[in-house]
């Protein structure tokens, strides 16, 4: 059953054409890679998708409803949530405090009950806590949670904001080049904790990727986008043998 | 924390509120009392300017939400006959009202075009009191009603026209601007308004919807600057578009800045009372050092420390270490 679903989006930019009447499906339970070249408009989809931009045309049904025009947070309400390029986290934030602000879905902050300081406002904060220090335990970033998010190692932020991602308690996550800057054996640890997610947290992943080895490996499907256009999709297998799909990457043979 | 910490932290508040309290007991002059209270307006406005700074926003505008606090409260004493008591709530509320309205466009903008907005949102509001007959022109309102006396169950009939009344009614209002201040700051709220200036689009992808929370540090700090407009309006008893000049707006920043951005409530306070009690010393020997003293304040803060005053004690600890 598809969880999400795209059909015919598109995204001019004063003239420039970066996504051309995508149509794409998103099976509960997958991990599904999407790469291409740069600029294929990769980024652009995830922005679309998230809310950050709205599509020129198109619909995105997000379990079965229009999320088109919806704010990014009530996309995240809704229980889609993204992750950013690079670090995507606050910096001068404690690894601690950046988990309790991604549990803010689970506990929302209001106006009046911070003033009243009651009871039940401290419990609730003390239960957020527990539970992210939990979710830092099992990202194995118990020993770093009173640092600043800036001053941990990139592998270990990468891995905060997976971590983050989780503690929304969506159920797509859109994970921006969850690996890119990782050398090998983080990005291996990355894709490890990726595939556990899936199954042991019943959770659906769309990742884009530039990192092909980390693609071919994790993901169940592949699409592939060439200047705003879905070019292939398919199993990895199918995918790395698609003369389209080579001729996008090593440009036409002659002939 | 630990619970030594925290009963320390309490009995230094409750040593600090009392000393508050006292303080016309141990200076009962009214020129001394007069300063007080300009020193208590100095802190609320300051508070409100570091919560706004809080959610990432500079703003050069307060000295506005002093003046429609002010001017909401004088005119309704003035043309509808309603109590001063009731004026504070609604300058405050007027103060709130606009701030709200002006937060859709100032709070959709970020780093230098927003603080230009506040600026320019400031004087449109000083010309327009100073220009509409209805406002009183340029020569301001006068013969603005005093707080009328209260009558208590044990005191009985109290007048509340003198400076020291004067000081208790704006301890009020400063204690509680405080005490909200500080929960806001000190707690989830607070956390999310910090997060907003290191990455809002990540905030919002965590479901924060910014503008909401903003608006809900943005507004708390005008209806305070309200509140206090509105009681200097019935403790002088005179406006003048004159005190909302942009030059009051940059004192206010000056002193929050002084003070220090580690702590709303604590840096307002200090930074507030410390640089008026300066400020009108200065002025007994000449007015244009108050200019000269304001000027190279912030410039030394800004170099050597530029956490404010609050983060001095750490500072020094660590030099002492080094050495």
């Amino acid at each position: 059953m598809s969880i999400l679903e795209l059909k015919q989006v598109s995204r001019n930019f004063k003239g420039l054409t970066a996504l051309n009447g995508i149509d794409l499906e998103v099976r509960e339970g997958e991990i599904l890679g999407i790469i291409g070249p740069n600029g294929a408009g990769k980024t652009t989809l995830f922005n679309i998708v998230s809310g950050f931009l709205k599509p020129t045309r198109g619909e995105i049904l997000f379990q079965g409803k229009n999320i088109v025009g919806l704010r990014p947070d009530r996309i995240a309400r809704a229980g889609l949530v993204r992750s950013f390029q690079g670090a995507g986290l606050f910096p001068q934030y404690s690894c601690l405090t950046n988990m309790i602000m991604a549990h803010h879905l689970y506990n929302p902050i209001g106006f009046w009950q911070t003033l009243a300081h009651s009871k039940a406002y401290g419990l609730r904060e003390k239960e957020v806590k527990e539970k992210s220090l939990s979710l830092l335990r099992l990202f194995g970033l118990e020993k770093l949670k009173d640092m600043a998010a800036k001053d941990i190692p990139y592998g270990n932020q990468k891995m905060l904001g997976l971590a983050m991602v989780i503690a929304t308690g969506a159920r797509v996550l859109l994970l921006d080049e969850p690996v890119a800057g990782m050398n090998p054996s983080e990005a291996r640890a990355m894709a490890d904790q990726i595939r556990g997610v899936r199954s042991e947290m019943k959770k659906t992943v769309v990742l884009v990727e530039h990192n092909m080895k980390m693609v071919m490996g994790v993901c169940d499907r592949i699409v592939v986008i060439h200047y705003g256009v879905k070019i292939a999709e398919g199993e990895p297998e199918l995918i790395r043998r698609h003369p389209k799909v080579i001729e996008a990457y090593l440009g036409a043979a002659d002939g | 924390m630990s619970f030594t910490e925290k009963k320390k932290r309490g009995i230094s508040l409750i040593i600090l509120v009392a000393g508050l309290f006292l303080l016309p007991l141990f200076f009962p002059n009214p020129a001394r009392i007069g300063m007080f209270i300009s020193c208590a307006v100095a802190s609320i406005l300051a508070m409100g300017w570091l919560m706004i700074l809080r959610i990432g926003c500079l703003s050069l505008g307060q000295a506005a939400f002093l003046a429609i606090g002010g001017y909401t409260s004088a005119l309704l004493a003035q043309k509808a006959g309603i109590s001063p008591w009731i004026g504070l709530l609604a300058g405050g509320a007027a103060s709130g009202t606009v701030a709200l309205i002006i937060g859709m466009v100032v709070l959709r903008v970020r780093g230098l075009s927003l603080s230009i907005i506040t600026f320019a949102f400031a004087e449109v509001v000083r010309l327009l009191l100073s220009t509409l007959e209805f406002f009183g022109g340029h020569g301001g309102i006068t013969g603005i009603p005093s707080f009328p006396p209260l009558n208590f169950p044990v005191l009985g009939r109290v007048r509340c026209d003198s400076p020291t009344a004067g000081y208790y009614i704006l301890l009020l209002i400063l204690l509680v601007c405080g005490t909200v201040m500080w929960r806001m700051d000190r707690s989830a709220l607070g956390r999310i308004f910090g997060a907003l200036p290191q990455n809002e689009a990540l905030a919002e992808s965590l479901g924060v919807h910014p503008l909401r929370y903003k608006m809900i540090g943005f507004v708390t700090a005008c209806f305070f600057a309200g509140m206090a407009g509105a009681f200097t309006a019935h403790y002088y008893n005179v406006l003048f578009p004159g005190n909302y000049t942009p030059i009051q707006s940059i004192m206010v920043q000056i002193q929050a800045t002084v003070g220090g951005v580690t702590s709303v409530a604590l840096g307002g306070l200090l930074g507030g009372s410390l640089m008026v009690m300066v400020e009108s010393w200065l002025l007994n020997i000449d007015s244009r050092w108050v200019y000269i003293f304001y000027g190279s304040v912030i410039l030394l803060v800004t170099f050597f420390l530029p956490e404010g005053l609050l983060s001095l004690p750490q500072k020094v600890k660590k030099v002492m270490k080094k050495n």
